[in-house]
C-alpha cells in the first residue's frame, strides 16, 4: 500500500475526532469566560416556563416568591403568538393544552374571578380536550358551565 | 473530552425513577452492613452490594446527598475513560489515531450514553464496565499474583453489585483464550470457584432465581410489551422471547438497531420518516462492524504474531455473546454496555490494524476501506457530539420528574420527606434550558 493511502487512512480515521476535540476545547474555553453555550442560563418568567412545559422552573419561581396570578411577557412563538403577549401562567398552560400544568397552578395558588374562569373555561372548551376542560373545571369552585360565544380568546 | 462531558454530568440531577426508592430503602437499613443483608432474599435478583454502596455514600455525604451521588457518577465516568485508554496500550502514532477513533465509538454508542444519562444514585452498569476494563487490563499485564488477587476482588464486588458483574469472569476467560496471560490459570480456577459459589448462593442458599417476565416491559419488534402482554403472548413458554432478547441485544451493539428490543429505525423506514440521527447511527455502526469484521478476518489469517490489539477481536466476540445471553430477560441498552465498551475496543483494534498493516489487494479494496473509515469516523464524532444534547434533554426531563413523579410514600414520614425534599431542591435549583429553545436541527440530528 502506498504512503499516500496510509496518510489518507489516518486522516479519514482521526480527522473528525480531532475536529471534535478542538470544538470541545473551544466550548470549554468559551464556557470559562462567557457562560456555557450548551447550558445557557436562560431566564424564564412564570408564563414562559408554563409555555415551555418547564414545571420545575415554575415551581422554582413560585417557591422564590413569584405570583402565579401575575401577568408576564411571553416572547413570540412560545404560545402560537406572533408578537410578545402579557399573559398569566394559567393562560399559557391552557394555550399549550397541558392539563397537568393547570392542575399544578391551581395547587400552587392560582385564584380566578368568576368572569376570568368563565373566559378560560370557554377557551378550554374550544380545544375539545376533555382532560384540559376537567382541569380548568377544578378552578371554577362549583360554578356552572358558562355560556360561551365561541369568540373568547386568551389575549 | 472527559472535561466536556464531565461538565454535563455536573448539570444532571439525581433521577427519581429507579433512584429515590433505592436511596430511601438504603436509608431505612440500620447500617451499611444492614443494607447489604436486606436484599439477600430478593426474588429474581442478588444485588446486596448495590444497596450497601448506596447506603455508604448516603452516610458519607453528611446530608449532601445529591452532590455525593453525582460526584460518584463523575468519578466512575473518569475512571472508565482512564481504564479504556489504559487497555488500548497506545504505543505508536497509528495506535494514537485509532485510540482517538475508538474513544468516539465508546462515547457515541447508545449503550454507553445510557450510562451517563441514567443518573441513578450509583450507576452500577457503569461500575461493571469499569471493572471489566480493569480486569482486561490486568489480563494484558505481565503475570503477577497481584493481578489474580485484584481480579478476584473485582469479580466478587461486581457479581454482588449486579448480575452483569458475572461478565468479569467471561472477560478474564476470553482474555486467556485469546492469549493474554496476565491472570494465571490458578487465578482463573479460583475465579471459576467464585462463580460456582455465586450460583450456589443465588439458586440454593438465597433462592433468588431469575427475573420473571412479569417484572419489566421490553421491546419486541415494533412495540413495547408490557408485563401483561408478555404473559399473554408467551405464558410459560418464554424461550421465544428470551431468544428474541438475546438476538436483539447482539444486533443492537453491532448495528445500533434494535433499541431496547424495538425496531426503531425499521419503523421509521416503513413510515417513510427516517430521521437523520437514525441514518447516522446505522451507517456508523454498520461501517464500524464491517471494519471490525474485515480486520478480524485479516488478523486471523495473518502469519505474523498476534499482539494484544488483535486479541481484542476474540475477547469482544466472546463478551458480546455472553452479555447478550445475560440480557435474556429483557432488552435494554445498559445491560449490553459491557459488550458496547468491548465493541469500541474491537473498533480500536480494527482501525489500528488497518493503519499499521494497510490494505492488501486492489485499489478498489483500499477505496472501500477508506470510505468505511470516513463514514464511521464522521458518524461517531456526530454521535459523540449528540451526547451533549441527550444529556441536556435528560437533565430537563429528570428535573421535571422531581415535580410530578415523586411517590407520595416518600413524602410522608419525616425522615423520608427530608431526604426527598433535599434531592428535589437540588434538582429544581439547577436551571436547565427547555427543549423548546433548542435549535430544531438538533432534534433531527441527535438522539434524545
Amino acid at each position: 500500500m502506498s504512503r499516500a493511502w496510509r496518510v489518507a487512512f489516518v486522516v479519514a480515521a482521526v480527522a473528525p475526532a480531532v475536529v471534535l476535540v478542538c470544538v470541545e476545547f473551544g466550548v470549554l474555553v468559551w464556557a470559562s469566560v462567557a457562560g456555557h453555550p450548551r447550558w445557557p442560563d436562560e431566564h424564564l418568567n412564570l408564563s414562559e416556563a408554563a409555555a415551555t412545559r418547564d414545571t420545575a422552573e415554575m415551581v422554582r419561581l413560585i417557591d422564590g416568591g413569584d405570583d402565579p396570578n401575575g401577568h408576564y411577557p411571553v416572547r413570540p412563538g412560545l404560545v402560537d403568538n406572533n408578537a410578545e403577549v402579557h399573559i398569566t401562567p394559567l393562560e399559557a398552560a391552557i394555550a399549550i393544552r397541558r392539563a397537568e400544568l393547570v392542575d399544578l397552578l391551581f395547587k400552587d395558588g392560582v385564584r380566578l374571578t368568576a368572569d376570568e374562569w368563565a373566559r378560560l373555561r370557554c377557551v378550554a372548551a374550544m380545544s375539545d380536550d376533555e382532560e384540559l376542560i376537567a382541569a380548568v373545571d377544578k378552578g371554577g369552585s362549583g360554578q356552572r358551565d358558562p355560556s360561551c360565544t365561541g369568540r373568547e380568546t386568551l389575549w | 473530552m472527559f472535561l466536556a462531558f464531565a461538565y454535563d454530568l455536573t448539570r444532571l440531577p439525581v433521577q427519581v425513577h429507579d433512584s429515590l426508592g433505592d436511596i430511601q430503602d438504603a436509608r431505612l437499613a440500620p447500617s451499611v452492613w444492614g443494607a447489604f443483608l436486606a436484599p439477600l432474599h430478593q426474588e429474581g435478583y442478588l444485588r446486596p452490594l448495590k444497596a450497601a454502596q448506596i447506603r455508604l455514600v448516603f452516610d458519607l455525604s453528611r446530608g449532601h446527598y445529591a452532590f455525593a451521588y453525582r460526584a460518584v457518577h463523575l468519578l466512575l465516568f473518569g475512571l472508565t475513560v482512564w481504564a479504556f485508554t489504559w487497555v488500548m496500550r497506545v504505543r505508536t502514532w497509528a495506535d494514537a489515531a485509532a485510540a482517538g477513533f475508538a474513544l468516539t465509538v465508546l462515547l457515541g454508542l447508545h449503550t454507553f450514553s445510557n450510562l451517563l444519562r441514567e443518573a441513578y444514585p450509583i450507576n452500577h452498569f457503569l461500575e461493571i464496565v469499569l471493572f471489566s476494563l480493569v480486569a482486561l487490563g490486568l489480563a494484558q499485564s505481565a503475570p503477577r499474583l497481584r493481578n489474580d488477587v485484584l481480579v478476584l476482588v473485582l469479580f466478587t464486588a461486581g457479581a454482588l453489585v449486579i448480575e452483569s458483574g458475572l461478565l468479569i469472569w467471561v472477560v478474564v476467560v476470553a482474555a486467556r483464550l485469546s492469549g493474554m496471560k496476565g491472570i494465571s490459570l490458578r487465578g482463573i480456577a479460583l475465579l471459576t470457584l467464585l462463580l460456582g459459589a455465586y450460583l450456589g448462593l443465588r439458586f440454593l442458599v438465597f433462592s433468588n432465581g431469575i427475573p420473571l417476565i412479569t417484572e419489566r416491559s421490553t421491546g419486541y419488534f415494533f412495540r413495547v410489551l408490557e408485563q401483561d402482554d408478555q404473559v399473554r403472548l408467551f405464558g410459560s413458554r418464554t424461550w421465544p422471547l428470551y431468544a428474541y432478547n438475546i438476538a436483539a441485544s447482539m444486533l443492537s451493539v453491532l448495528f445500533s438497531e434494535p433499541r431496547a428490543g424495538q425496531l426503531v429505525a425499521t419503523a421509521q423506514l416503513l413510515d417513510g420518516r427516517v430521521q437523520p440521527w437514525t441514518i447516522v447511527a446505522l451507517a456508523s455502526s454498520l461501517a464500524t462492524t464491517l471494519l471490525v469484521l474485515v480486520a478480524a478476518v485479516h488478523a486471523s489469517r495473518s502469519r505474523s504474531a498476534r499482539d494484544d490489539g488483535d486479541r481484542l477481536f476474540v475477547v469482544f466476540g466472546i463478551v458480546l455473546v455472553a452479555n447478550a445471553v445475560l440480557s435474556f430477560a429483557y432488552a435494554k441498552g445498559d445491560i449490553v454496555s459491557v459488550a458496547g465498551a468491548f465493541y469500541a475496543l474491537a473498533a480500536y483494534a480494527a482501525v489500528r490494524r488497518i493503519l499499521a498493516v494497510g490494505v492488501t489487494g486492489s485499489l478498489v479494496s483500499a477505496a472501500v476501506v477508506f470510505g468505511l473509515l470516513v463514514v464511521a469516523s464522521t458518524g461517531w464524532a456526530l454521535r459523540t457530539t449528540g451526547l451533549h444534547y441527550s444529556l441536556r434533554y435528560q437533565a430537563f426531563k429528570v428535573r421535571n420528574d422531581w415535580v410530578s413523579d415523586v411517590d407520595p410514600k416518600w413524602l410522608e414520614e419525616p425522615g423520608a420527606r427530608a431526604v426527598s425534599e433535599q434531592l428535589r431542591r437540588a434538582a429544581v435549583e439547577k436551571r436547565v434550558l427547555a427543549p423548546r429553545f433548542y435549535p430544531r436541527w438538533e432534534e433531527r440530528w441527535f438522539e434524545e
